[in-house]
């Protein structure tokens, strides 16, 4: 590395330590509180430019700084609040109320002398009267029986989504500003008063970058030397961008950083998951043009990376970058940025944003060399895979244009979206396959609190315990219509009662200018892709339990009130009948029938959410992935007739309940290739753990290449075609992470240990004693080791 | 065919990535033996947690033809499928016709075995590596800890290294039963009466791992406490085979 690409290493260190160092957050509040006046004080304007306004007067009184140790100016901590939903250190899974309230968020911040009581409990006041709150706050009354031990649950989605940067980048606001002023000239008044909207947040960026440049300008001032230069260089690349084309690598990660704080701004607080896209391929027409060199390159980067991370815990804010890939031809779309991205990951290690890798079958080679020191490095992150021969297949037979397909990327952990076209709500419903099958069986009563939450089912009055287990599927399928339909209506709402925050911003790099409609409007589409998703939970457990009653039925059809009987204590009296159970075949083993039997659920409930519709009467996606929801949702569900004991984890996405596949990597691997990956349209989730001695290699690039054949090959790339598109590795094994927990100053001396849990990079360190043991506990090495 | 347990393993149990099946059944009675669940004809129940389970699961000679066909792609670095158990062998016809069947679809096969049946040269005929457990050579230690007369284990190894190409032969090395100087002596001089040139010989140190599944069994577990070997012991083996011409690997 040459001098000055040491120099910006040292200081990317020295910045995350000052991030990580930072303990209050109060930035989010001072926006809100402040657009909500200058709101109040215009009710007269139209909402979308009062909303925009306000966001523009909150960028004019934010307080703003630059550190020392900073080569770009800009940061995302202003938007998020000091808590996340999942993953902070607080997390357990008994916690889970069902309701997701816009205004706990208030709770947040600890009151101070600038920040006091009444200050907080005005702006929360003020939050609770607008639309959006109190229309959520009717949607979740409407359905609180059945989200109340979570049959479903509903959310808004703010985030989530992948913003298309490049037009910005490369021709700057004022170019988008005259492409509006055309698109208003044959706009109807609604559009143009959207228009207005977005040229205002188009000023909000210019106008927040103008003013971290008076501060550079400033702090230029009063420094000598290579301090002198560096902030008089961000102070001019800030005077011209983004309002004006970026004309070099430097110019377009700084114009990036401006473009990504203000997005945040206008969905503070806690805009998580918005993903960068494919960033390679984002940046290299600009590395190009000022011809930097690797080093030089991943420097930058460095940079970028500290960008997305937040305060003292680097908290899972699920933001994701994807490199690699390959376009409609087959062609391999790999650039110098790719691994100089690479190296910036490795070099960092920070906790976000998520690296995601797209593979295919005619990756290069030095992909996957490059990639090992991320596996085979204890402690370090480690990248998401994807299949893009897969996928592609997949997202074309969701309808997604030909020319279109390279351009899918990762929203959040696992969730495939078109860059800049695609509104997929993603995280809108969640569904709990194993508390329907539950309410089936008991018609409607809770093994876990006892309380009836369904009537009745009339045509089971007379009925005994032999005739729901005969008829166990028709009555399972039957139900989870009718809650499919309620959580669609209900998730519905929640977007709608979104869409009263309108995202100008957001919405000129989504199509918006285009359209002339906001991201979020649910009555016209502003986006060229629309959808709402539904995150499924449970397929192991309920293709485990059919096939157990089978059995049951089969072998032993006087033990049938017995079974019911079981599950209500919970096997208490009954460990023979729970011995039996637990000795049926079981997913994820290469059984014939179980796994005929999850192809057969996951295809039917795929095809039951696609054919759902959302606000825009576009198809809900079906997303196989249980986001650490596998813990919160299975502690709502009773025993079940696998013989799993109530209030366990649900299996973690596709994959076989924990403990239940024994066969090892490849039966596992046979098991879930039968599952019908073109219909899971929003994605899925599947995580293995690998046990590193299984890569015998003398060298970190040679085990590279043995992860792609004896791993990769067989899971991605053994057919083009509906086969599995995405996997995320742990290279660890439990007595190892028990070892880190025990004894974290030997094995972890910088007090950062990366792990993956779901899509996202944590501290394995910071997380809570119910999360870590998760993590522990999938590694399952019976069920993934080869 | 009973299986008490099937899963692929890496180099474990012959080369290269594997699947392995342990069939149920097994002729001996081995106080040490691993895998208790596995000796009972027709299966064991095994109590895990005060909840009794099933050792077994059974599975047609296609059903494992068919998932071996498929695993083909995950064969990597000369692996293929492993019978033991258990003591596979005692499934003659159908473990007969399951390696015949592997071979014809092009999959290398391995058989660990106790070396003990009487229609051993069928195995050996149809087997692409041969894996031998041998105790001990000692006449009434054999008979004494394991039930089985030597002559016939001596016998079909002695075929076995006459006439198969691939040879692996394990022996356990437990405190007390086949470690003393003159055990050493006697298993070389056994080996050594025989073409050991395409013979490879391993030495598996004694772990109780096993004793769990022993009570899970409902079965006493017998091994004293001081069965346990050092590294030491086995330096000793491993150089005085070695400085007798033979090959002995570690895996
Ligand atoms: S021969 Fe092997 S399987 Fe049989 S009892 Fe002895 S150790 Fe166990």
């Amino acid at each position: 590395m040459n001098n000055i690409s040491t120099h910006y290493t040292e200081i990317a260190k020295k910045l995350f330590l000052e991030e990580r160092a930072i303990k209050r957050l109060d930035g989010w509040f001072i926006i809100r509180e402040e657009a909500l006046r200058y709101e109040a004080e215009h009710q007269d304007e139209p909402v979308a430019i009062r909303q925009a306004k306000g966001i523009q007067s909150a960028i004019r009184v934010l307080p703003l700084f630059i550190s020392k140790n900073s080569l770009f100016a800009g940061t995302e901590r202003d938007a998020f609040a000091k808590s996340y939903a999942l993953i902070n250190p607080n997390f357990k899974v008994s916690t889970f109320n069902g309701y997701c309230d816009p205004t706990a968020v208030f709770g947040d911040i600890e009151p101070n002398e600038e920040f006091s009581v009444e200050r907080i409990q005005k702006v929360r006041a003020m939050t609770e009267q607008t639309p959006y709150v109190s229309q959520l706050k009717q949607v979740y009354e409407s359905c609180e029986m059945d989200t109340c031990e979570v049959a479903y649950f509903v959310e808004q989605v703010t985030g989530h989504l992948i913003p298309d940067v490049r037009d910005i980048l490369s021709r700057g606001t004022d170019a988008l500003k005259v492409d509006i002023d055309t698109k208003m000239a044959n706009a109807s008044e609604e559009q143009k008063i959207n228009y207005e909207a977005m040229k205002i947040a188009l000023d909000s960026v210019v106008l927040l970058a103008s003013r971290y440049a008076s501060i550079a300008r400033d702090m230029a001032s009063t420094l000598e030397g290579e301090e002198r230069e560096r902030f008089t260089r961000m102070a001019d690349t800030l005077d011209r961008v983004p309002r004006l084309p970026a004309t070099s690598l430097y110019e377009a990660v700084q114009s990036f950083m401006m473009i990504w704080q203000m997005m945040n701004i206008e969905q503070a607080p806690n805009p998580f998951a918005f993903s960068v896209g494919n960033a390679d391929r984002i940046f290299e027409p600009y590395r190009q043009m000022s011809n930097d060199d690797r080093d030089l390159t991943a420097s930058y980067f460095k940079h970028l990376l500290v960008f997305f991370n937040v305060a003292d815990r680097s908290w899972a804010i699920s933001q994701n970058l994807i490199i690699g890939g390959r376009d409609e031809a087959g062609n391999d779309l790999t650039n110098l940025c790719s691994y100089a991205l690479m190296d910036a990951y490795y070099d960092m290690n920070c906790p976000q944003p998520i690296l995601s890798v797209k593979l295919h079958k005619n990756t290069p080679d030095q992909v996957y060399e490059e990639m090992a020191r991320f596996f085979f490095t204890p402690g370090v992150l480690t990248p998401s895979l994807f299949n893009d021969d897969s996928m592609f297949a997949t997202l074309r037979r969701a309808g997604v244009r030909e020319e279109h397909l390279k351009d899918y990327s990762i929203a959040g952990c696992q969730e495939p979206l078109i860059m800049g076209k695609d509104n997929a709500n993603t995280t809108n419903t969640w569904l709990n396959l194993p508390k329907i099958l539950e309410l089936t069986l008991t018609d409607g009563v809770s093994l876990i609190t006892g309380n009836r939450l369904k009537a009745p089912d009339e045509n089971l009055v007379g009925k005994d315990s032999k005739f729901i287990l005969e008829n166990i599927r028709a009555l399972f399928y039957r139900n989870l219509v009718s809650y499919v339909t309620s959580m669609a209506k209900a998730g519905n709402g929640a977007s709608k009662a979104l869409s009263n925050l309108r995202v100008p911003f957001l919405s000129t790099m989504m199509g918006g200018i285009e359209s002339g409609y906001d991201t979020r409007d649910t009555m016209h589409q502003g986006t060229q892709y629309n959808g709402s998703g539904c995150l499924i939970h449970g397929l192991a457990i309920l293709a485990d339990s059919f096939v157990a009653i089978d059995d049951l039925l089969a072998e032993r059809p006087e033990d049938a009130d017995r079974l019911m009987e079981a599950l209500r204590t919970n096997f208490a009296n009954d460990p023979e009948l729970r011995g039996y159970l637990l000795d049926r075949e079981k997913f994820g083993n290469n059984s014939p029938r179980v796994d005929a039997e999850a192809k057969e659920i996951a295809s039917v409930v795929s095809d039951l959410i696609s054919n759902t519709r959302n606000y825009l009467s576009n198809p809900f996606r079906a997303d196989w992935s249980s986001p650490t929801t596998h813990l919160l949702y299975g502690y709502w569900v009773g025993a079940t007739p696998d013989g799993r004991l109530s209030r366990e984890m649900l299996g973690y996405g596709v994959d076989p309940l924990y403990g239940s596949a024994t066969g090892g990597f490849g039966l596992r691997v046979l098991s879930q290739r039968k599952l019908p990956y073109l219909k899971f349209s929003g994605g899925y989730a599947s995580h293995i753990g690998l046990d590193p001695k299984y890569f015998n290699a003398d060298t970190i690039e040679a085990k590279g290449l043995q992860l792609r054949d004896k791993i990769l090959s067989p899971l991605f790339f053994y057919q083009e075609e509906d086969a599995p598109y995405y996997v995320y590795f742990n290279v660890t094994t439990p007595d190892t992470l028990r070892k880190v927990l025990a004894n974290p100053k030997k094995y972890a001396p910088s007090g950062v240990y990366i792990m993956r849990i779901h899509g996202t990079f944590v501290n394995f360190l910071d997380l809570s004693p119910d999360v870590q043991e998760d993590i522990i506990k999938r590694l399952d090495l019976g069920s993934t080791t080869c | 065919m009973l299986l008490f347990q099937k899963g692929l393993n890496y180099s474990q149990d012959g080369r290269g990535n594997r699947m392995v099946y342990h069939l149920v059944g097994c002729n001996m009675r081995c106080p040490w033996c691993a895998n208790p669940e596995g000796i009972k004809a027709g299966g064991t129940i095994l109590t895990k947690g005060g909840i009794p389970r099933r050792s077994w699961h059974e599975y047609s000679v296609d059903q494992l033809i068919s998932e071996a066909v498929s695993l083909k792609d995950m064969f990597f670095d000369g692996g293929g499928v492993t019978l033991t158990g258990g003591e596979p062998t005692l499934w003659t016809d159908e473990a007969l016709s399951l390696l015949d069947g592997l071979r014809r679809e092009g999959i290398h096969t391995t058989v660990e075995t106790n070396a003990t049946s009487p229609i051993f040269d069928k195995f050996v005929a149809s087997t692409d590596c041969m894996i031998m457990d041998f105790k001990t050579p000692n006449a009434h230690k054999h008979l004494a800890y394991t039930g089985v007369d030597v002559e016939i284990v001596k016998k079909n190894i002695s075929y076995a290294l006459d006439n198969h190409p691939d040879v692996l032969i394990r022996t356990p090395l437990i405190n007390g039963v086949n470690t003393s100087d003159e055990d050493m002596r006697e298993f070389v001089k056994f080996y050594t009466s025989h073409d050991t040139s395409h013979a490879r010989f391993e030495f598996l140190k004694y772990h109780d791992y096993g004793a769990v599944k022993w009570a899970e069994c409902s079965l006493p577990y017998t091994m004293p406490p001081d069965s346990f070997v050092s590294d030491e012991v086995v330096e000793k083996f491993a150089k005085y085979y070695i400085d007798h011409s033979l090959v002995v690997i570690r895996t």
